[in-house]
Order: C-alpha cells, then structure tokens, then sequence
C-alpha cells in the first residue's frame, strides 16, 4: 500500500498530474509500470515516436536536444520525482529529446492506452489534467511576457 | 489552502515577525513592502516640504485672496497635465511614469528656487503654488495604480493602508523638518530638499525594478499613432465609461463633490491660519507641526485601525466614514469660526482622508476591469476633478468677500451630504461590478451550452460536417452522433457519404445513429449497402429499414427468419412483430425460443438482445419468458462488456424483484472495472436483498465515475419513502462520505426543488466540515513536525477536501441566492488567477447568507499560521488523526492509515 501513496506523490509532482486529485491519482499510480535502465542505455531517441511518459523512481536521467542521440551534452538532469516524454500522453509528435541513463535507474512509466483507459472510465482524471496543462500555459505566457 | 507555512526566521528576527503577524503582512510579502514603505516615506517626506512651503509662501508673498483663483488655475492646469498624464499611463509600467514624473519636478523646482532666490518675479509663488497643487493630484492618482500594478485584491486590502502609512510617516518627517528648521533654513531652501527627496525616490524605485522587473500586474494599452488623440480618446473612453459602469459613474459623482466639500474646507481653515500667524516662517513651522500631528495620528490610525476595520467592517462601511467626518468639521466651522475649528477641518482633511477614503476608494476602484483602471484613473483627473476645482474657486470667489463665513460654509456642507449620498451609491455598484468583471473572464456554463443538440447555428453545423468527416473514425463517429441529434436532416444526408470509406464496424455504428431517421435517400442507400459487407452489418441493414417501415422489407421477413445467420433470424422476429406480419408471427415465436435456447452465445445472444430492441412486450410471455432467464445468466458471465449491458439492462426492468440465480453476479459486476457495468449493475441491484441493495448503493456513491454516483443516487431515492429526508440526513447529521458522495445526493436534492431552507442548513454543514478540516490541517502543520510522505501526503488531501467542501457549501447556497453571482464565486474560488480568485472572496464577502460567509470568509484569511477560530476545536495532533479516521470518507481513512504505516515506521527506525 505504501508504494501506491508513495507513486501518488511521485505523480503529484509532475505538472501534467499536478492538478489531478490524490484520490484520481491511485487508479493512475495503480497502472504505472516499473523498468528498470543501466547506465549508459537511453530510454528514448531525439525524433523517435513514443507513447508513453516517465517519472524518475531512483537514478538519474540527462536530457539532451542535440540531433545526434548519442551527444551527451544535457540541457537538464532529472532525478527522484522528476517525470519527462509527458505530452507523448496527449500528442502524437515524435519525441523532442533524447533521454540518456546517467546512473542506474528506475523508472516508472505509464503508457498512453491505459491513460485513455482510464480517462474513459474516470472522467475527473481529464478535468485535473487539463487544469494542469492550462497552469502549464500560463506559467510559460508570463515567462515570455517578462 | 487558506493558510500556507510560514518561513521559520532566526530568534533575532522574532520582533520583525510579530510586528509583520501585528500588520497582517505574509512573511514572503516582507521585502516587498518593506520597498515600498520606503518608497512611500521619501514620496511623503517631499511632499510635505512642498505643501507647507508653497502654501505658506503664496499666502505670505502673494496673497490668501487669489487662492480662489489658483483652484480655478489648478483645475485647468491638472486637465492639460492630466491628458498629457493619460497618454502615457497605459502604455507603460507605473515605475516608468515615476520615473519621467520626478525627473520634470526635480527641474522645475530647482529653477523655482532660482526665480525666487533671484526674486525676479512675485509670479514664482503662484507658480511654485501650482507645481505642487498639480503633483500631488497626480502623485495620489499614480500611486493607487502602481499599487494596483503591483498587488492583487486581497494584498490590497491589507497592505495598502499600511503602504500609504509610510506616506503619513514622510509627511511627520517633512513636517516636523519644517516645524524645526524653517527659520534657519529659510522657507524658500525647502525647494531645494523636496528636490533631493524626489532623487532618493527616483533612484530607489530604480533600484527595485532592476532586481524584480516590471510590475508583475502591469497591462499595457492598445497602441495609437497620435498620443494627444490617444490621450483624448483615453478620457472619451473613461466618459463612455461611466455610462456602461455604475461604478465609475457614482464614484465620479462621489469624487466631485469630495474635491468641492474639501476644498471650500481648505480655503476655509488656511484663511484662518493666514489671520492667525504673522510671518510665513511661523506659518511654515505652523504648517509643518500641523502636518506632523495629523499625519501621526493618520498613521497610527492606518496601521492599528484601517485595515482591521476594512477587514472586519466591510470596505463599503469604511468608504462612508469621510464624508460622515466632513459634515461633522463643517457642523464644528459653522458653531465656532475659530483656530481649534479650523485645526479639527485639517485633521479632517490630513488624517481622516487618507486612513479611510483612499484606501476604500482604492479598494473599490479595484473591483473595475484592469485595462480600464487607468482610463478610469485619467478621466477623474482629466475631468471631474478639475472640473470640482474649477467650481469651487469660482464660488469661493464670489463668495469670499461676503464678511459672514456661511455664505461658503453651508454649501460646503451641503456639497459633504452629497458627498455622502454618492458614496453610498458607489458602495451599491461595487459588488455588481465585481460580478460583471466575473462575467467577462470565468465561463460559467447555461443551459443554452447544455442544449447544444438542438442548435440551428449555422456555424456549429458546419464545424460538426467537418468533424464527420474526419479521417479518423473515432473523430467521425463522436461527431456524427452530435449532428445527429443537432441536425438529423443534414446527419441523413452526410453520414450515408462519410460511409462509402468507412470501416465494417463504424458503418455499423453509424446506421444504427440513423436509425430513427426516416428518409427515401436513407433507405435506398441502405438497400445499397446489404450484401457488402458481413452479416453482421446486414443485420443491422435490414433493421434500420425495417424501422422505417421499409415496405420492399417486409416482403423479405419470411427469408431472413429461415436465413442461416442467427442475428438475421433475430431481425427476421424482429420484423413479425414490428410492421407486423401477422402471418408470420407463429413462426417468429418458433425461431425466437430456438434462438434463446441454444446454447452458444452466437445463438442466443442475437435472441437476448430482442429484448432491448422492439420486443420488450412480448418477452414476458411463456415459454420465453423461461428460456431467457438462463441465458441472462450466462450473459452476466461473458467478457464482452455490451453482452453483458444487454443482459443487465433487461435486469433492470425486470418484472419482480426476485432473480437469485442473478443476484450473485450482479454483486460482483457493481465492481467491474468499466463503469458501464459498474452503472448498469446498480439499475439491476433491486434484485437484490434490501440490506445488500442500500450497503451497495452507499458504497457506490463513492465511484470513480460521475454516472455511476448519480445512477446510484437515483437508485436510493428509489428504496425510500422519504428521499429528501433521508439524504438530508445523510448530509447533515451522519456527514456521510467524500465530498463526491456528497455532491451526488446535493445534485439530486437540487435537480428535485429542494426547499431553500434544507439545502441552506446542508450548506451551513458542509461549510462547517470544511472549517473544521481547515483547524485539522493548521493543527498539523503547527505541530511543527516536517512533511515526511505520510504527512505531506495527508496535508495535500486534507487541502483538497477543504476547496470540495467549500464549492459544495456554495453549491447547496446557490438555490437560495442569486444563482448566476453564486456560480461565478464558485468559478472564481476555483481559478488559479489570483486576481479571480480575490475577486471571487470579494463578492462571497457580501453574500446574503451572513451566516454562511461568516463561516467561509476565515478561511480564506491570510493569517500567518493563527488559528482563525477562538477556541480551537482540536486539542493536539492526535486528536487530529482520531477525528480524521472517523470520517466516513474512504480515500482519507486510507490516507490516514498510510500516515500511521509511516509513522510507525519513522518510529522504528
């Protein structure tokens, strides 16, 4: 039960799920599945086509906008708590980053059919995350304004 | 939520801490305020240097007569410096007006001071009369809107009477600088120190907004080529204004009439100073004591009074206390021409003023959209007060001569009852514009948004066609099932079209969209499509024209009740009864039994499903009615969720309560994990024991999915006599369930017509729970434990409840107030736009209900970290927990539970 409530905060830090209810959040936490990377793997490829989001359980993921997915030159570093590849859950563009292991991970990933699954089945969880992304929208509008 | 942590400072800043919690300032709201307090205090300090020294020289050098003349003066002069003002106030932050508004008065006065340290001319005194008259209009204007650029509503209605404190404390500094140093620095050198105060402001709110930017509520003005026509069309616009916001136009009306009351009080009591003391340097130190002791009391009344009183009273009441204070200097004038009369008029004008009227108006004036407060802002500068001004010297002109002083103290009098009368007004016009402002920035939907499958919109239609035919078929399908209902004309139309390339399935799904559609073009398209694609889509075919009374149809029904496939034998029963073929109606009764008794699903499913679809009165008959109940339970136990929505829906109108072979089943499926079971399970649970059946339906008011609560909502109101009272006591007396399981039975009692006077005692309990779990969460957090998972996981929900029950409060409110201002609070609390979400406490502050914004309004105090409530309903942390794992909510009993797995482990380790 403890690894439930703990992925439910994992997911509460992430600004897609941010918004949503805790309460929303078990059946999404319940489907988050755990994979595990070794130092050095990528989880996904800069242009490569994804269907599903991350969050950093332990370890340490580098994410990099060079064109050659193999550069290790990192825009940010992401650890515990931290989630990426999230808007693959709402668009179907190719992935805009490549994720490189920098340490030996876990991550917990949750994949974009059981989203809509669970959408369908639990209208509340879409409100929560389309207030999330609004918030999103407004932070980066009055970033640009400044 | 209501009260956020607070930062922990070192013990040598515990006298900073209590002042800021004495203040009602946040501690992230510090530096801040600090800034501008400090702002604020040299702003002040210049002023009172001027104000002393230009009256004091222009009565002296010059002459009290022409003061007349000089308001006269002043008032055309602030309109020309007030347009020029307007043109540029919109178009950039605040802090750059500052900026070019001190750089022109640092030249002026410093080339002032030459004239009369040159004494070239006796004209210098009026115009050093006028320079400050015009600035300090123009700095009480400017400074309410960088305020506004700088801080939301309820900061404002905290700080800014602390704000405009710092103000009063630079008016003690310069008066008492004045009062000591007039006659050794001589009168006139005083210039030369405003002009230093003006730099210091300059360079400090330089300094600030290099570090923190631009104000961060700063919107900029459309931009116009003519600045001149811009800055006219500003004021335009600001008249046009007033005729579209009652707000704008009683405040106005209020602000003439102050500016009139206040300035015949003016010319009133400097007459008297002007007789009373010789020289200018006695006048001038006169002055500055003046000012002291008026801005001291002004200020202490500022930081211990003013903003308890708004917060405690209500801004409306604050705002009439002025115009209540200025009859009463005018009463005190009339009975005692004489120094002390004159002295209480001054503190009338110096301290009452600002500790009350400023900050209400500026309060009020708030309520007005942003991009227009600046309009707004030049239009009373521009106009009305120039034009009060103008008023008031031309009577005091005609006036003045006459020996008796009430000849101008009775209409100044009457002029403050206006004053008053206006005031009110203004108060009225506050809350609407609050809700107007509301209006045009939260979507609050109507029903007219509900009836959008009935609309005629030519351009919705449009944008549904190019839905339909979107390549994706889940796009198509949810389109085409809204232009069906919207539009079913143009549905029949255009979905025959957007099937020519569609798939079997969806195919299949859009017939049966068109089903109830009748037309010629339909069924020829239909007759089309048979033999095209499986048997299934015949199937479905051959239904949609058999329910159109297809005639050519009818002639095929003894075919397809002999056919091969048992879903086209089914449509064949179908079709024997429906036109119906009386003829052939044995033999459909034959092919119906064989199909319910067979054992394969393909068999008997196609049979079950005629049930649901045309054959619902005659299934009750022998030997159907037999056959049917085994395959019934057979469907219960299939995979595919429609077998199993087909089998529960005949269970739902089941004809007896009495079905055990089904009951089972039905316990199970009320947790499946799709809803549409979960939902339809519930319409079936009257086969159920009643103990069972109510457990169920409780449990189910807990559901995941909106439908499922409502379905079971219904479904109870259905096993009691007395629903209204039943859920009444639910809500009230037992505080039954989360916040969702709650909101269902609300809607329900709402959709019903509740009486007002139930649903108002639901929502005082449901404001209660949200009070209380409010004191749970401050108990933790003041515990001063940190947030480990458990906690933090704890605090994050108890936040969330708070905010449900709040909206539910107001949900079960709205029947009883006016329905659009109560869902435009609720839209506002749930904003994230701080600006909204001010606005929104604003109106539920004024709320009829005073016992229900009287238990809500705490809640949303900033208090930093006190409890709002005197006796505090928690002894400690564990009473805390105790109480939360009585609540008969699931979700937080887990937490709890959680909260305790974790401290139990924190406590091993």
């Amino acid at each position: 039960m403890s690894d439930l409530f703990e992925r439910i905060l994992l997911l509460k830090r992430s600004p897609v799920f941010a918004e949503v209810k805790t309460e929303d959040l078990r059946v999404v936490a319940q489907s988050l599945e755990e994979e595990r990377y070794f130092k050095g793997d990528r989880v996904f490829d800069i242009n490569e086509y994804g269907d599903r989001m991350y969050i950093v359980a332990s370890g340490r993921i580098g994410i990099s906008l060079h064109t050659d997915s193999s550069s290790q030159d990192f825009i940010t570093e992401l650890g515990a708590g931290e989630c990426f590849g999230e808007m693959n859950l709402i668009d179907e563009l190719p992935r805009s980053a490549t994720a490189h292991v920098l340490e030996d991970t876990t991550l917990l990933s949750l994949e974009k059919s059981r989203l809509r699954g669970l959408v369908i089945n639990y209208p509340e969880l879409s409100l929560g995350m389309l207030k999330g992304l609004s918030l999103r929208l407004r932070q980066v509008n009055q970033k640009l304004n400044q | 939520m209501p009260q956020e942590s607070h930062l922990d400072l070192p013990d040598c800043c515990e006298m900073i801490n209590r002042i800021t919690d004495l203040l009602l300032i946040r501690r992230a709201e510090v530096p801040q305020v600090a800034y501008l307090l400090l702002l604020f205090v040299v702003i002040g300090t210049g002023m009172a240097m001027g104000r002393g020294t230009a009256d004091a020289l222009f009565f002296k050098r010059y002459g009290i007569e022409y003061l007349p003349v000089m308001f006269v003066l002043v008032s055309i002069l602030l309109s020309l410096v007030s347009i020029t003002y307007a043109a540029f106030v919109d178009a950039q932050p605040a802090e750059r007006s500052f900026r070019i508004i001190f750089s022109v008065l640092i030249v002026l006065l410093i080339g002032n001071w030459l004239l009369i340290v040159n004494d070239s001319s006796s004209l210098v005194y009026p115009a050093y009369y006028l320079i400050y008259e015009v600035t300090s209009e123009l700095f009480l204007v400017h400074c309410a809107l960088y305020l506004s650029q700088n801080l939301v509503q309820t900061q404002s209605k905290r700080l800014t009477p602390i704000i405009f404190a710092g103000y009063q404390i630079g008016i003690i500094i310069g008066g008492l600088f004045l009062a000591t140093m007039s006659r050794s620095v001589g009168v006139q050198n005083m210039l030369l120190i405003w002009a230093f105060m003006l730099v210091m402001s300059f360079l400090i709110i330089s300094w600030w907004h290099k570090r923190h930017g631009v104000s961060p509520y700063f919107r900029a003005g459309r931009k116009e080529r003519s600045r001149l026509r811009q800055s006219v069309n500003q004021v335009t616009r600001g008249v046009r204004l007033m005729k579209s916001s009652r707000l704008l136009r009683m405040s106005s009306f209020a602000l003439f009439f102050m500016v009139l009351s206040t300035y015949i009080l003016s010319y009133t009591v400097n007459l008297i100073y002007t007789r009373t003391f010789e020289d200018e340097a006695s006048l001038t130190a006169f002055f500055g004591i003046l000012a002291a002791v008026n801005s001291s009391i002004a200020l202490l009344i500022q930081i211990f009074i003013s903003n308890r009183a708004i917060n405690r009273f209500g801004v409306k009441r604050i705002n009439l206390i002025f115009p209540i204070t200025s009859i009463a200097s005018y009463a005190g004038l009339l009975l005692s021409f004489s120094l002390p009369a004159a002295i209480v008029g001054s503190f009338n004008k110096d301290a009452m003023m600002p500790a009350f009227r400023k900050p209400a108006r500026t309060l009020l004036m708030q309520a007005l959209p942003m991009q227009i407060q600046g309009r707004a802002r030049a239009m009373s500068i521009v106009l009305v007060l120039p034009l009060a001004l103008a008023s008031a010297g031309i009577f005091l002109y005609i006036a003045q001569g006459v020996e008796n002083p009430s000849w101008f103290l009775v209409p100044g009098l009457l002029a403050a009852m206006v004053y008053l009368f206006f005031n009110r007004k203004m108060n009225q016009a506050y809350g609407g514009e609050i809700v107007s402002n509301l209006k045009q920035r939260l979507f609050v939907p109507d029903k007219k948004v509900f009836g959008l499958h009935e609309t005629h919109d030519a351009t919705l239609v449009r944008d549904l066609e190019q839905g339909v035919m979107s390549e994706d078929e889940d796009v198509s399908l949810a389109y085409a099932r809204v232009l069906c209902k919207s539009s079913p004309k143009r549905a029949a139309e255009l979905i025959p079209e957007r099937m020519s390339d569609a798939s079997v399935a969806a195919r299949d799904q859009m017939i049966k969209m068109l089903q109830p559609v009748h037309s010629t073009t339909l069924r020829s398209y239909l007759w089309q499509g048979i033999g095209k694609g499986d048997t299934h889509l015949d199937a479905t075919l051959y239904r949609a024209l058999i329910e159109s009374h297809d005639e050519n149809t009818r002639t095929r029904i003894d075919v397809l009740l002999a056919h091969d496939s048992a879903r086209l034998r089914a449509v064949g029963v179908y079709g024997a009864f429906h036109y119906p073929v009386e003829a052939l109606q044995g033999k459909a009764r034959t092919v119906w039994l064989d199909l319910l008794n067979d054992s394969r699903p393909e068999g008997y499913i196609p049979g079950i499903e005629l049930i649901t679809r045309g054959m619902e009165q005659h299934y009750l008959e022998e030997p159907v009615f037999s056959a049917i109940q085994q395959d019934l339970v057979q469907l219960l136990n299939q995979s595919n969720i429609r077998f199993i929505c087909i089998a529960l829906e005949i269970l739902s109108n089941w004809p007896t309560d009495e079905f055990k072979a089904a009951g089972q089943s039905i316990m199970e499926l009320t947790s499946h994990a799709d809803w549409r079971v979960r939902n339809d399970s519930l319409k079936a649970s009257h086969l159920l024991s009643h103990i069972e059946r109510e457990r169920l339906l409780l449990e189910s008011l807990e559901d995941g999915h909106p439908q499922v609560r409502a379905t079971a909502c219904e479904c109870l109101v259905a096993t009691q006599p007395d629903p209204v009272a039943y859920f009444e006591q639910l809500l009230i007396d037992h505080q039954l369930g989360s916040p969702r399981a709650r909101q269902a039975m609300l809607e329900y009692l709402i959709q019903i017509g509740t009486d007002s006077q139930t649903l108002g005692a639901i929502s005082i309990a449901l404001a209660r729970e949200a009070g209380l779990m409010n004191e749970a969460r401050n108990t933790l957090l003041a515990s001063g434990e940190d947030l480990f998972s458990g906690r933090n996981l704890l605090d994050n929900t108890l936040q969330e409840r708070i905010h449900e029950f709040i909206d539910l409060a107001l949900l079960a409110s709205q029947s009883s107030e006016h329905d659009e201002d109560m869902a435009l609070i609720r839209a506002g609390l749930q904003s994230r736009d701080r600006r909204h979400l001010s606005n929104a406490r604003e109106l539920l502050s004024m709320i009829s209900n005073e016992s229900l914004s009287g238990i809500l309004m705490p809640l949303f105090e900033e208090h930093s970290g006190k409890h709002a409530s005197k006796q505090p309903y928690f002894r400690d942390v564990d009473h805390v927990l105790a109480w939360i794992d009585d609540r008969s909510d699931p979700w937080l009993n887990d937490v709890h539970t959680y909260l305790r797995e974790t401290l139990t482990t924190r406590s091993h380790v």
